[in-house]
């Protein structure tokens, strides 16, 4: 069965990678507006999103680009990858 | 084939650089958040006026001076991207410089971080097919001479070093099969975009790395060409004694492993000590490798670079005691 993620989830794993503290990082979080989230951060996130998605994050290319939370949800929602 | 690395040696740049000459130069760089990813602990770095066709020639030279009779050295095969000259090649050079014989053939490979693999593959076959007898494999690159003091998406990955191996006619099938493949749609996210014909500019060269395009690159493509080549070999993961990886960084490794489900004790790792080297990151692990016991006579090592292009390489390889 596919895993899907929950919005909470998805801001859940940004905020564990970016060592954010609770509420800190929201749907409207963006790389630059939260501590840690820069280009490095941003590997950190799209590692920990392939790891919680068993492995199918890393065939979708355009996370690469996405440059919030919520740009990264349109993308796994467009991939079936998250509840609606 | 029935080819083996006879001996290998690396040099490594001058000049060490760790986080606090990092933090010095740049204060508001939060070096244990980048060294926290990227792993890399120290770096090398050319000095102004050394290439890394003066690193090639030190590892080289470490090499011929162990016994190596230069008359025997039948072709020289050198993957770079920091050649002195866009022309002539450097390994043309290097024949000069290391008085090895006219008669030895001599040629440039402009690759990166799968450079190695692919110029084993192409050394195995020069000498598989007859045409020599053996080939002095140089991989050396200084990225950081198109590396701003102030990126810092690139300068706390990247080191300078050259790497020489001599690979030779062996009794046993050693080395191979390989696993090569490309995609060129990814050039434009590691590149010097005005270190040639296209684009001509007074502007200094600089490396731009789309780190996220790459990584993700890394994360779908190496996991597949390590399982096309234990296909191709008719072999399980268990089989093979040591993973050496092109040391890219941790946060790369770390997840080419997870997604591979590798042991960490088959994985050998470097980057901490010496950085990304380029091309010749593999042959630099690949000897730390053996100096650390990781690798007896016999065991099977599977070598695996990609990178810049996009460009992949995969191998086997049969370890035989070096020099």
């Amino acid at each position: 069965m596919t895993t899907k993620l929950s919005e909470v989830e998805v801001i859940g794993i940004i905020a564990t990678v970016l060592g954010a503290k609770a509420g800190e990082v929201t749907m409207a979080s963006r790389i630059g507006s939260v501590e840690g989230w820069d280009s490095m951060g941003h590997l950190g996130i799209l590692a920990a999103l392939d790891e919680k998605l068993d492995g199918k994050a890393a065939d979708i290319e355009e996370l690469a680009m996405a440059d919030s939370v919520q740009s990264i949800a349109d993308i796994l929602k467009s991939r079936g990858l998250m509840k609606p | 084939m029935k080819v083996a690395i006879e001996r290998l040696e690396y040099a490594l740049a001058p000049n060490a650089e760790d986080g606090d000459r990092l933090k010095a130069e740049n204060p508001d760089w939060r070096i244990d958040d980048i060294q926290g990813k990227t792993g890399i602990k120290t770096r090398y770095i050319a000095s102004p006026d050394q290439t890394a066709l003066d690193l090639a020639i030190q590892a080289a030279e470490k090499l011929l001076g162990s016994g190596v009779d230069r008359e025997r050295i039948q072709a020289t095969i050198f993957v770079t991207q920091s050649p002195d000259y866009n022309l002539p090649t450097s390994a043309c050079i290097a024949q000069d410089r290391l008085r090895l014989s006219t008669a030895s053939l001599a040629f440039d490979i402009n690759l990166g971080c799968s450079g190695f693999v692919y110029g084993l593959s192409v050394g195995g076959a020069l000498i598989e097919s007859g045409v020599c007898e053996n080939v002095l494999l140089l991989c050396a690159d200084t990225y950081s001479k198109y590396i701003d003091k102030a990126d810092r998406t690139c300068r706390p990955i990247f080191s300078d070093a050259g790497a020489a191996a001599l690979l030779a006619r062996s009794e046993v099938d050693a080395l191979g099969p390989f696993e090569l493949g490309t995609d060129g749609s990814g050039h434009q996210n590691l590149i010097v975009p005005n270190s040639g014909a296209r684009i001509q500019t007074a502007a200094a060269r600089q490396l731009h790395m789309d780190g996220a395009k790459v990584f993700m690159f890394t994360m779908a493509k190496v996991p597949l060409c390590v399982g096309a080549l234990l296909a191709k070999a008719k072999l399980e993961a268990g089989d093979v004694d040591l993973f050496v990886f092109h040391q890219a960084s941790a946060v790369v490794i770390e997840n080419i492993v997870r997604r591979l489900k590798l042991p960490q004790e088959k994985v050998f790792l470097n980057f901490q000590d010496v950085g990304n080297t380029v091309s010749a990151s593999i042959p630099i692990a690949l000897k730390d490798a053996a100096e650390a016991g990781r690798l007896k006579p016999g065991a099977l090592v599977m070598m695996v670079g990609f990178g810049v292009g996009y460009s992949w390489g995969a191998c086997l390889l049969r370890w035989k005691e070096i020099a």
